[in-house]
């Protein structure tokens, strides 16, 4: 019983890192319909320039927010280069392979200057763990899930209650309707890949404490991510908070119960079936065809 | 040049090219590297039929080589089989594989094949770490002998052949589906799955068919990589080498013969000369992908060729002919002529979205050999019931019989092989095909010739395509179009893609064509042409539903017209009786009187009377 | 109008789709204050013609000038910064946001420097459309056509236009509902606001609108005050195809 505890607690803290990461790929996907393939870069983006920065001698209260915000940065940036030139259409695919291609070039980027070897980063919430029936677990990494919840709660008062948010929303339901109502698409569009970076960002300098920052420790957390975001639906934050802890919690269990080995395996096995019986998202809304 | 002169130039070339270099007496090294460039075109080859003419984006394609790889290998080492047969296997695994990936994504498109591929990928990957006594886990497989074929050992020398000959098969392949109505269909369904479906072509058997040849032919890349390497390690198989894979697509030029095989080139020698870069190789890579993307969407032969193409075109003028041309009919249409008799009978038909009912309880009867018009305001569910008609939609309740059978959960593309053709209000064309293919495909239900005859072209292949491209021609001469048949649909002004999607519609050999405004955006010398071909066509016993907003073309056409509103028949009958009824003038002005002058009352009539 | 500077001036508009060219050489003005309606056939130009006055297509030639300033490619979020507000057909409402929601957006360009204003502006579009008030906190998707419409409307007012482009007000409506919209419409540009209706139910448009153009293949083909045009067989004959 106390070891199930132990797995659902340790899987909330992984899941709470792939929602935080899931919810940018929503956030991206609601704006423009297309993504940051590599969202999980900026994910390590996060982390590594904080380890930088308090490398630098800045104080951690000021690197963490100063990683965020260069994180934000290149998100945008990210949009207005590799996404919005090649996201004309339906199906287009461009985007995919030039966001592939800038994460290739930031992955090895910081490989080469910064080592491939993880680092770790300082915080007074992973010194010393919580017992729980002999294994152990950090406050970090109890944090993060509460910090998933609350951003998703904070996003959804964004949304309902400024008038930022309300764009993103008409934006993300009707981009020329929403340009009649006098909203700058692009913008609103360039602003949601913002945000979906600093958070992004923000869940990468959680886990670091725990796991330590390193250039590759980004590529598979984003693909699941991704994968997490495609089965919630794609329609709601709550919805991929929801199935990012779920899978969280799946993928300690199986890690406890069958191997540390199967985990990817049957983790994503479980979710193209779930994508096999839900060809629209879990919580995606079917779209009627058009003829 | 014709595709197939660059075919055979591509071929000569290449095994001139590489006869050249066997002559210059390489290295050993140099001949590795070049048979495993050809190994991995292979999977270029088979990639760019995916992305090229299925439209499908897929990003797990190293795992489906190593799947070829592994099975080769672990076939050999553990069950003596010998070289063929394990390359075999490997093959039909890759292929398995790729059917049931296939199954689940083809309904989906776009990102989420994508995502569901790389998913695969990474599964795969897992697999062969952990499964250790299968996989031999990280050590991989290893001391593979050297494949064996009819007593005769592939030493490296020999080897060099055996992947050149695998290329230029998997080449052929590609090349044979590519220009067949196999590979007009995977085009077709990729520039509009609507069309494709209406013109009875399975969208979701056509994309799983290229996912399946795509796959078999990464497999067979594999299987030869075991026999190259003669050790398999999971290394090799990772997302990183799927991206090459598309890179390498996309480099030379998606949808092109040559390009995977230049993408391929390069991609195999560049990276040697990046290997100074050691930690930045990757780094070079992606800035050559982001390049590549920025600079040449179309990859190095697509640029090329679209280069030359611009600098040798002349201006052409072409020339519509006179339309109709009943002449031109082809004899697959002619006669059959029994007017009166019931081709379709719809029975209260309803149709609601959400809280929305778009067609409520319409009835009709629908007579070989006449003209049916459907008329009504806008939003009055005219396109919603032509959508039930054809199979887009299903009716929430209500039935139809089609030719004596009901169509109730039969797919459009079924109806359309029954012969149920229809057009589409913003006409659906394949734009990135001639004139001539969009016929093409519109007769891909007759064509006869198996898989095996298209692939190796016997000789009922070339005289099939010969007979269909005949009567495609025919076809295009009735609506006037010849001399458009290899300038591209999209490039046609308006009024002749409107010919040609109607041209295309025939090509099914309908008993029941459904036009949807056919003559909208028409000038009033193009729709008196239209009319005449409509009843050239009911003059073959063909029937015709006619939506149509210029009603004075309605009326002179119909035999019947049928009058909807808010989704409901308001009238039904004889133009004449329609045209004056009351409610039908109401539905169309709404309830003010236009006859009377507007009163000098400041007040509009329309709202004195409502209040 | 006569010498007096037209509030909306297009002249020989042109936009395609493509190679299909939906609006040919199309001119048409507006002047300020005005009521003027545009009517003609399904696919003679009418729709694509507003939205490259309202600016979300690109026209592919001529000049659109907005209180004697050339706008033609502005965007249109740039167009409803200047006062060109439209009511788009098809009504696109924000289905998953309230009514308030939808209402708020409406006033987007002008929320930010101008609560009170916008307050005062809800007040006046909810007593406009009580209705309204009674879903104020409701789904846009929860609504009725007819209440969408008004809604349409209403979040149209928001950004306080000087030009309201309303295409096809009627469409899906039953005349019940249609006929109640309608007044609102009258008493608005009685209060100066000048009104650009694409109608379909021509007797409707040529009702209540004091000058009209009729279209036929992206161009005009004639155009009047609505009440002659009332009584031109011309009109009826394009619509239903009568010969004299």
């Amino acid at each position: 019983m106390e070891q199930i505890l132990q797995f659902v607690l340790s899987g909330l803290s992984q899941g709470g890192i792939y929602a935080l990461v899931a919810i940018g790929y929503y956030m991206m996907w609601a704006a423009t319909k297309a993504a940051n393939f590599t969202h999980g870069d900026i994910f390590m983006l996060g982390a590594v320039s904080t380890v930088i920065l308090a490398g630098l001698g800045i104080p951690l209260p000021l690197a963490m927010p100063l990683a965020i915000l260069l994180s934000a940065a290149a998100g945008a940036l990210i949009e207005r280069v590799a996404v919005r030139p090649f996201n004309q259409g339906p199906s287009s695919v461009g985007w995919m392979l030039t966001t592939i291609a800038i994460g290739l070039m930031m992955e090895s980027a910081f490989t080469a200057t910064y080592g491939p070897l993880g680092k770790p980063l300082y915080s007074p919430l992973a010194q010393s763990p919580i017992r729980i029936s002999g294994t152990g677990i950090y406050p970090q990494e109890l944090l993060i899930p509460v910090v998933a919840i609350a951003i998703m709660l904070a996003l959804e008062i964004f949304y309902q209650r400024t008038i930022v948010g309300r764009a993103m929303l008409a934006v993300a339901a009707n981009r020329i309707a929403a340009g009649l109502m006098g909203i700058n698409v692009n913008r609103i569009s360039m602003i949601a890949y913002a945000m979906a970076a600093g958070i992004g960002a923000l869940a990468g300098i959680l886990l670091a404490p725990v796991a330590e920052a390193s250039p590759a420790m980004g590529a598979l957390i984003g693909l699941k991510a991704f994968v997490i975001a495609i089965v919630a639906g794609m329609s709601s934050a709550r919805g991929v908070v929801f199935v990012a802890l779920a899978y969280g919690v799946l993928e300690k269990m199986i890690e406890g119960f069958i191997s540390t080995g199967a985990r990817n395996a049957i983790g994503f096995g479980v979710m193209i079936l779930l994508l096999l019986i839900f060809p629209n998202g879990i919580f995606g809304k079917r779209e009627v065809v058009k003829v | 040049m014709k595709p197939h002169h660059q075919f055979w130039l591509i071929l000569i070339l290449g095994f001139a090219g590489l006869y050249l270099f066997r002559e210059l007496g390489p290295t050993n090294y140099a001949i590795g590297v070049l048979t495993r460039c050809m190994i991995l075109a292979i999977v270029a080859v088979g990639l760019n039929l995916l992305i090229g003419q299925a439209g499908l984006v897929s990003l797990g394609q190293a795992a489906l080589y190593g799947i070829g790889a592994y099975v080769a290998a672990w076939l050999t080492l553990r069950a003596d089989v010998p070289f063929l047969p394990a390359v075999v296997s490997g093959v039909v695994a890759a292929g398995l594989m790729g059917a049931a990936l296939a199954y689940p994504s083809v309904r989906v498109r776009g990102v989420y094949l994508a995502v569901i591929t790389i998913a695969f990928g990474l599964v795969f990957q897992n697999v062969l770490v952990e499964w250790v006594p299968v996989t031999g886990g990280t050590l991989g497989l290893t001391g593979i002998p050297r494949g064996e074929v009819f007593g005769v050992r592939l030493t490296r020398q020999i080897y060099f052949w055996v992947a050149a000959g695998s290329l230029a098969a998997s080449f052929n392949i590609v090349y044979a589906l590519t220009y067949s109505r196999y590979g007009r269909a995977m085009r077709a369904t990729a520039q509009s799955e609507n069309a494709a479906s209406a013109l009875g072509i399975d969208v979701a058997r056509t994309r799983m068919f290229a996912f399946v040849v795509s796959a078999s032919l990464a497999g067979l890349a594999g299987a030869l990589y075991t026999f190259l390497n003669l050790f398999v390690n999971y290394e090799t198989f990772t997302f990183f080498q799927s991206v090459s894979f598309l890179l390498m697509v996309i480099f030379g030029g998606i949808g092109t013969l040559l390009g995977p095989l230049v993408g391929a080139g390069i991609l195999t020698y560049v990276p040697e000369l990046f290997q100074d870069f050691r930690e930045w190789q990757v780094f070079f890579y992606g800035a050559m992908l982001a390049a590549v993307m920025f600079l040449m969407p179309r990859g190095i032969v697509g640029t090329i060729s679209k280069l030359a193409v611009w600098l040798t075109a002349r201006p052409q003028t072409r020339d519509a002919k006179p339309w109709p041309s009943p002449a031109a009919l082809p004899v697959t249409m002619v006669g059959g002529h029994v007017e009166g008799t019931v081709v379709a009978e719809i029975k209260r038909f309803t149709i609601r979205f959400g809280g929305l009912t778009a067609v409520n309880e319409a009835s009709m009867s629908i007579k070989a050999g006449t003209v049916h018009g459907l008329i009504g305001p806008n939003g009055a569910g005219k396109s919603s019931l032509l959508n039930l008609m054809s199979g887009f939609y299903q009716p929430t309740s209500g039935t139809m019989q089609f030719l004596g059978a009901p169509t109730a959960g039969i797919a459009s593309s079924h109806l359309a092989r029954r012969g149920l053709a229809r057009t589409f209000q913003n006409t659906e064309l394949f734009g990135d095909m001639t004139v001539l293919e969009n016929v093409l495909v519109g007769l891909h239900c007759q064509y006869k010739a198996t898989l095996a005859e298209t692939i190796l072209r016997l000789p009922r292949f070339f005289t099939e395509e010969r007979a269909m491209v005949g009567e495609a021609t025919q076809l295009l001469e009735l609506v006037g179009l010849t001399d458009y048949a290899d300038e591209l649909a999209r490039n046609l002004p308006f009024g002749h893609q409107r010919r040609l999607e109607i041209a295309r519609a025939l090509a099914l050999r309908p008993k029941l064509l459904l036009l949807d405004e056919p003559a909208a955006g028409l000038t009033h010398g193009e729709i008196e042409q239209l009319k005449e071909l409509v009843q050239t066509l009911t003059a073959q016993g063909i029937a015709v539903v006619l939506v149509e907003h210029h009603v004075d073309m309605v009326m002179s056409l119909s035999h019947e017209v049928t009058v909807l509103d808010y989704g409901q028949v308001i009238a039904s009958g004889e133009p004449a009786a329609v045209q004056y009824d009351p409610k039908v003038i109401e539905a169309y002005f709404g309830t003010g009187d236009l006859l009377v002058p507007a009163s000098e009352n400041e007040r509009p009539p329309v709202v004195a009377g409502s209040a | 109008m006569g010498e007096q500077k037209s509030l909306l001036e297009v002249s020989d508009l042109r936009v395609s789709y493509g190679r299909i060219e939906a609006v040919r050489t199309l001119s048409l003005k507006v002047g300020a204050g005005e009521f003027v309606g545009v009517i003609g056939s399904n696919g003679a130009g009418k729709s694509s013609t507003m939205r490259a006055i309202a600016g979300s297509v690109p026209p592919s030639g001529g000049r659109i000038e907005f209180k004697g300033a050339d706008v033609t490619s502005l965007p249109s979020y740039e167009k409803v910064a200047r006062g060109i507000a439209m009511v788009p057909e098809g009504r696109m409402i924000f289905g998953n946001q309230t009514v308030r929601d939808n209402l708020l957006l409406g006033a987007y360009t002008r929320i930010g420097h101008d609560k009170a204003g916008v307050a005062e502006d809800m007040e006046r579009a909810l007593s406009l459309f009580p209705r309204l008030r009674e879903r104020l906190e409701q789904l846009g998707a929860s609504l009725s056509g007819g209440e969408q419409q008004m809604l349409a409307i209403a979040r149209g007012l928001l950004s306080r236009p000087k030009l309201l482009v309303i295409d096809e007000l009627s469409l899906g409506l039953a005349p019940k509902i249609i006929e109640q919209i309608f007044p609102i419409l009258i008493d608005l540009n009685r209060q100066g606001l000048a009104v650009l209706l694409v109608e379909q139910m021509a007797s409707y448009a040529l009702a209540v609108t004091q000058r009209t153009y009729v279209m036929e293949n992206g161009s005009i083909l004639l155009e009047g005050p609505s009440q002659e045009l009332a009584t031109d067989r011309r009109v009826l004959d394009a619509y239903l195809g009568r010969r004299h």
